[in-house]
């Protein structure tokens, strides 16, 4: 048994990468033809946070008991906090290797600031709020790495809503080339049994150029200079994995897998102007220019429902016992559930026609429901809105996005790219599971795969 | 992190090594240096070739104690679970180590004759006057007992306490809820 790699490539689509630019690229076209490929079902939803965690722990998002970035703390209306690698409570793969004496290097994986111990080393992801806190374990690692990358390791780029694309492309560019070149040199000078690296120069890029490529987005651009853009940056990503795939031995397995695809955001529903022209939402006082939503805007003794923006929908009922203000009588809250999603699933575009949006009750979806959940999530025109969570907009339809330039939404397959050489595989379906992930990982080094992980393993015992 | 020895110390060796194995688990999983030093991994190797078990057994844990000792000042952990029925014999390997944590792993009567111990074993078993942790594993359970452990090691300072703080700081989570904002998280 050899070592395993594994290369993670956040938002990376199956669209593109299986089909489109094939044959442009080369190193990951050769794992797949050398082993296996398929589409990863995500998580719901399908963003980063819980996506990783869940891929990494084999649980989903009830049972790790956060549903995005951001979560309810409590029933009370401004309660709450962003879901750090401290609530994570389940165990992850490098967890269980490092049980096992398995040593790990972890790289850039979403949810690991702040930074825990294990046997190996970790560089945490861009939810650290910046380099001047620890963000690598052990501590030490972070001034290694900024001497590896020519001076100032980046964790991420900047500012990723700008109208200044050239100086996106650029940050872009470097933040990978950096991260790529000091993930090698940490993986090469020592002996780690597993590495994951995780790049975020996809999802950056699909969200900042999508509209240049794509000839089905409302504001493609047919004679943009950026119309290769995304394209030429998967081609130098192919380059940068190909470089580390020559660095492996025969014996190495890799994997390459993403947290969710993309597709086109045809635009945005501005789920609280909705709310409140269906009357669920009451503000106190409605602003004239566009706004952030904040509770303290909003009429509690008057509203039943308020949500939040993102690349799904959050939608958050105001319940009698239950939130301070409540309105809904708690006996009707399945019944007014009901009512609500068939609303919702109603949405029309700009034209009057059904968007096609879905809506998922958390305890129907998950295993388990733990801390508090939104009442109702969706997918506003199955993903091809993003949802706007401003009010004073003037419209439920907005076709430049609230917070900045924004391109492309989730979609909610990723890939899976995957060679065992010694190995032989089950029967691997056109689609799998984030939750077999984790599950293969240990199974690749012997370790006997936990009953309550979701996923199952994905290779026969003789590869190892 | 400075190296220590948990000795782990009761009548019935398969609950000492059931307990032994899930803390060895749980500092790896903290990323530390740990050995673990039972019957099992040092009996073929460091067992005299004496027929009387009593002479092997001290003998043997003679050996553990002085493998331990190395492993504690060379800042790995160290855990032992091996039997050690006297208590004076694990006073002296308490002196010659010094950062030394005993582990009392009770066991009633009933589940020692199922385990096949013997009345005479039982009655050889010297109990620790005061060991810094007490478990029994029938009652509390495995989980229960490893995380008493565990607080106990962290309170007297030797393995860093798990943070159970959850929050960022104010500074830090305005920088990080700016940075959802600008990715579209949020």
């Amino acid at each position: 048994m050899g070592r395993l790699l594994v290369i993670g490539l956040d938002c990376a689509t199956p669209q593109l990468v299986f089909d489109r630019w094939k044959n442009l690229l080369p190193n990951l076209t050769g794992i797949g033809d050398r082993g296996r490929r398929a589409r990863l079902f995500s998580t719901v939803p399908p963003i980063t946070v819980p996506a990783w965690t869940a891929m990494m722990t084999s649980k989903d998002p009830g049972i790790l008991g956060f549903y995005g970035f951001r979560n309810r703390k409590s029933y009370e209306y401004e309660d709450l906090y962003y879901a750090n690698a401290k609530y994570v409570k389940e165990k992850t793969v490098w967890n269980y290797l490092s049980r096992n004496r398995k040593k790990s290097l972890v790289f850039g994986v979403p949810q690991t600031y702040p930074p825990k111990p294990l046997n190996g080393v970790l560089i945490s992801s861009f939810l650290a709020p910046s380099k001047e806190v620890e963000f690598t374990y052990p501590k030490e690692i972070a001034a290694r790495l900024d001497e590896i990358a020519d001076g100032d390791y980046m964790i991420d780029v900047r500012d990723f809503r700008t109208e200044d694309k050239d100086w996106l492309l650029e940050s872009i560019y470097v933040m990978t080339e950096k991260r790529f070149k000091a993930f090698k040199t940490l993986y090469f000078e020592d002996e780690y049994d597993f590495a994951i690296l995780v790049e975020m120069g996809i999802d950056r890029i699909h969200h900042g150029f999508w509209r240049y490529f794509d000839e089905n987005h409302r504001l493609y651009e047919p004679n943009s200079p950026y119309v290769n853009a995304i394209r030429d940056y998967y081609i130098r990503l192919d380059q940068l994995i190909g470089e580390l795939l020559q660095m492996l031995g025969e014996d190495d397995a890799v994997m390459v897998v993403s947290d969710h695809g993309a597709k086109t955001m045809i635009g945005a529903i501005c789920i609280n102007e909705w709310l409140i022209e269906k009357g669920y939402l009451v503000l106190k006082e409605k602003p004239t220019q566009p706004t952030r939503l904040k509770t303290e805007m909003i009429d509690f003794e008057k509203t039943t429902v308020w949500g939040e923006g993102g690349y799904y929908a959050r939608l958050f009922f105001n319940v009698q016992g239950r939130e301070p203000l409540g309105q809904i009588p708690a006996e009707e809250y399945e019944s007014f559930r009901d009512t609500f999603i068939r609303d919702l699933e109603a949405i029309q575009d700009e034209n009057g026609k059904c968007i096609g949006t879905r809506a998922f009750k958390p305890e129907e979806i998950y295993h388990q429901v733990n801390n508090i959940a939104p009442d109702v999530i969706a997918y506003l025109g199955n993903l091809d809105w993003r949802s706007a969570g401003s009010v004073g907009t003037g419209t439920i339809h907005m076709f430049e996005n609230d917070t900045g330039p924004d391109d492309a939404n989730h979609a909610e397959e990723g890939i899976l790219i995957m060679d065992f050489p010694s190995g032989s595989y089950r029967q691997i379906q056109d689609v799998q599971s984030i939750y077999d992930i984790a599950p293969t990982i240990l199974d690749y080094f012997g370790i006997p795969v936990p009953r309550d992980m979701l996923g199952v393993s994905m290779i026969r015992e003789e590869v190892r | 992190m400075r190296g220590f020895t948990l000795w782990v110390t009761g009548p019935s060796c398969q609950n000492n090594s059931i307990l032994s194995r899930a803390i060895e688990e749980e500092l790896l999983e903290r990323g530390m240096k740990v050995e673990l030093l039972n019957i099992d991994a040092v009996q073929s190797c460091l067992l005299g070739d004496s027929d009387d078990p009593l002479v092997s057994i001290n003998e043997g844990m003679k050996s553990v104690g002085f493998i331990a000792h190395l492993l504690t000042r060379n800042d790995v952990v160290a855990i032992c679970s091996y039997p050690s029925p006297r208590s004076s014999s694990r006073d002296e390997m308490r002196k010659l180590i010094g950062r030394f944590v005993e582990v009392y792993c009770e066991c009633a009567l009933d589940n020692l004759k199922k385990q096949g111990i013997s009345m005479e074993e039982w009655n050889a078993y010297e109990k620790p006057d005061k060991p810094e942790v007490i478990c029994d594993l029938e009652k509390e359970g495995h989980e229960e007992c490893a995380h008493k452990i565990l607080k106990t090691l962290e309170i007297l300072g030797f393995i860093p306490p798990s943070d159970d703080d959850e929050a960022y700081s104010e500074d830090e989570e305005d920088k990080i809820r700016q940075r959802l904002q600008d990715l579209g998280y949020i």
